[in-house]
């Protein structure tokens, strides 16, 4: 395990740093059948054509970053794109998937992966 | 040197049992097709990469020239010729039309010149188009496997990926976004990534750096 160990810490200039990573899983019929994100999610789902909307447990002060990844096992033409987020108040960050311009649903299982750095501090 | 600045925080919270952090890049070049050029002919692998390396070209006597045979056995293509009177033109001919060899090879060249017996000879000069990467050693390789997909291979088993995340790096824009093909973390270790135009895997034409950014745990935790 030595290769695992060199570094204990973080550092950053957040004062509290979140980390928020897994996947929602979506099945054929667009809707989120399960994600790996833990208990500082309350809430993953399909919110619109396209659209999904997770909703976190609690709030932070701010969301420092938030990145994605597509999985599907056949290509397909289809990029996530954020829509909003507001980790202060309504807790939800809202992510598309879109063919062009337009929110999509995607015809086929797939993943959405999820990587989310949150301050819990104003700091 | 003071570390003041990046002190203010010194854990990650998470509910990750025990995360696990690979961020780095590998340097792409586009893939390049193994030739070989003999006699006035060029033999290109159909197949872009490194494979086309294994592909053989011999030239044996017996034939009537015009009436050249194509054998292909694996990657090896046999073409029995007039030695020193069949032309470059009757064997490109000849090897173009053959289906199997077709799959393998495209022989281009043209002209009345006998061409003389030629031992088994491979291709070579084809290229994956992997250059360096600073993954560290928790990544143990990276390979092009496919049209426009890369494979990471995983040094350890993880009990679950939590996330895994691309991006392109290209001096010159490019329209390709990669596309998670594939995740195994607790068994085959790979990651399989596509480059995607629209939704077709698409081989890179110039240089590029694919960024990783990944969080694995090691813990049943999450």
């Amino acid at each position: 395990m030595n290769k695992y160990l060199r570094s204990q810490f973080v550092y950053s200039t957040y004062g509290k740093p979140v980390l928020i990573a897994g996947k929602l899983s979506i099945a054929a019929n667009a809707a989120v059948s399960s994600n790996t994100l833990g208990s500082l999610v309350s809430t993953a789902a399909r919110t619109g054509a396209g659209e999904y909307t997770i909703t976190l447990s609690d709030t932070y002060n701010a969301a420092q970053s938030v990145d994605y990844q597509l999985l599907a096992a056949t290509a397909v033409d289809l990029v996530p794109q954020i829509k909003s987020i507001d980790v202060v108040t309504a807790k939800t960050i809202v992510i598309r998937l879109l063919a062009g311009a337009t929110a999509t649903d995607p015809s086929a299982v797939c993943s959405l992966y999820l990587n989310i750095v949150l301050n819990a501090s104003s700091v | 040197m003071t570390m003041q600045r990046y002190t203010r925080s010194q854990f990650l919270g998470s509910t990750i049992g025990q995360p696990v952090l690979i961020a780095g890049k590998v340097a792409l070049t586009a893939p390049v097709a193994a030739v070989l050029v003999d006699q006035g002919i060029t033999y290109t692998a159909v197949a872009l990469g490194s494979s086309g390396n294994s592909i053989t070209i011999e030239y044996t006597d017996g034939a009537v020239a015009g009436s050249e045979v194509v054998t292909v056995v694996g990657n090896a293509i046999s073409v029995q010729i007039d030695d020193g009177v069949s032309s470059i033109t009757n064997i490109v001919t000849a090897v173009n039309l053959s289906v199997p060899a077709a799959l393998l090879v495209t022989a281009s060249g043209a002209g009345v010149t006998g061409v003389n017996l030629i031992a088994v000879t491979p291709l070579a000069g084809g290229d994956n188009g992997i250059g360096s990467n600073n993954f560290g050693e928790l990544i143990s390789s990276v390979a092009r496997s496919g049209v426009g997909e890369y494979t990471l291979t995983l040094s350890d088993k993880y009990y679950q990926e939590q996330y895994v995340g691309f991006k392109l790096l290209a001096a010159t824009a490019v329209d390709l976004i990669p596309q998670v093909k594939s995740i195994s973390v607790s068994s085959a270790k790979t990651i399989v990534v596509n480059m995607l135009a629209g939704a077709t895997p698409t081989d890179i034409l110039a240089d590029t750096s694919l960024v990783m950014d990944a969080v694995l745990n090691l813990s049943t935790i999450r």
